[in-house]
């Protein structure tokens, strides 16, 4: 086929509109995740400060080692609204990351993606289905590059020694040390595991997913 | 064969605009937040304490919400129990918010629409 000719050119047209418009619900749904996210995580550090007890009980502790990465947190009023903004801010970027890096493929297999369903009216609807590995890249790269940021950001306040709480990472991390080389290591090993078990996660939620959409399919062809 | 390019565009929408299925997904999120914990409790057991020093009293903590729950073989069956719970709440909350959120945002374009292709004539 002539490169040049115009059922060439008709494809990459549409390749390109499928593109963009790949791009422009990409837009609106990670702004969505990264609300949702940014929400929940800052509720939660707001209610882990109002709730918080002194000392190592009832999250105090929890408190203590969060508010040493984010200024300002601590229990109390003014502790639980920098929790929720930092929360929030913290939990939007990741969610937007997040859903930006599981959609990379997204274009490449887009078929097995979905379950379409008939809606009650004549609106195609679908159900999500999720794909395992980009999701693990996604959630894995988040929680490693999230180790080394925090691990790093102790070691350039100095504190690294008195980190003793960091250092318990150590018994589900080995060779995890609370210092450059040793976060990069503690990374790697937690991009592994959370890649596992994302990998869990996708594929019981796309068997039970699949099977539940093949019973409504079944139920409704019998009615 | 392959795809049509209105299929495709299709496809990109309804994946936009899927739904996640939330029985399946707080399934899996009891599974998996559960199997966490009971991986992590196991791992700790087996690693052991020198004798005289309690086996991960950090993670027994959790005890304070998880009662019943000690970083032995039993009490890792006991947390993981419980963590399964709140994993499910976790995963019910996350779906059903998305579900709801898009069906928001569908609900608005579907709006908008109509409103376009209205005529006063």
């Amino acid at each position: 086929m002539d490169p040049a000719s115009p059922v060439n050119d008709a494809a990459e047209r549409d390749g390109a509109t499928a593109r963009e418009l790949l791009q422009a619900t990409l837009r609106v749904n990670s702004l969505l995740f990264g609300v949702i996210l940014g929400t929940f995580a800052g509720a939660a550090l707001l209610a882990l400060s109002l709730f918080a007890g002194p000392g190592g009980w009832h999250g105090g502790l929890a408190v203590a080692l969060i508010g040493t990465i984010l200024p300002g947190y601590g229990r109390g009023w003014p502790g639980a609204l920098y929790g929720l903004i930092w929360g929030f801010l913290v939990g939007a970027a990741l969610g937007g990351v997040i859903y930006r890096i599981n959609s990379l493929h997204v274009l490449r297999m887009i078929d097995r993606l979905v379950i379409a369903q008939r809606g009650a009216d004549s609106f195609a609807q679908a159900v999500l289905r999720l794909h395992g590995p980009s999701l693990g890249l996604a959630i894995g790269a988040a929680g490693a590059l999230g180790l080394i940021a925090t691990t790093n950001t102790l070691v350039l306040r100095g504190t690294a020694a008195e980190s003793v709480h960091a250092r318990l990472l150590a018994e589900v991390l080995p060779g995890y040390t609370v210092s450059t080389s040793g976060s990069i290591i503690g990374a790697m090993e937690l991009f592994a595991i959370l890649y596992a078990f994302c990998i869990a996660f996708a594929g019981i939620y796309n068997a039970l997913a699949g099977r539940r959409q093949i019973g409504h399919a079944a139920g409704g062809a019998a009615k | 064969m392959e795809a049509q390019p209105d299929d495709r565009r299709e496809m990109i929408m309804l994946w936009a605009f899927a739904k996640l299925d939330v029985v399946a997904f707080v399934a899996a999120s009891a599974v998996v937040v559960g199997l966490a914990l009971l991986v992590l409790t196991l791992a700790l057991v087996i690693k052991g304490a020198p004798p005289g020093i309690p086996v991960g009293p950090h993670l027994g903590a959790l005890a304070v919400f998880f009662p019943g729950y000690s970083v032995t073989a039993g009490g890792a069956l006991i947390g993981a129990a419980y963590a399964s719970m709140v994993g499910a709440v976790m995963g019910l909350v996350l779906a059903t918010v998305w579900n709801v959120a898009h069906a928001l945002f569908l609900a608005v374009i579907r709006m908008r629409a109509s409103l376009a292709t209205y005529s006063i004539d």
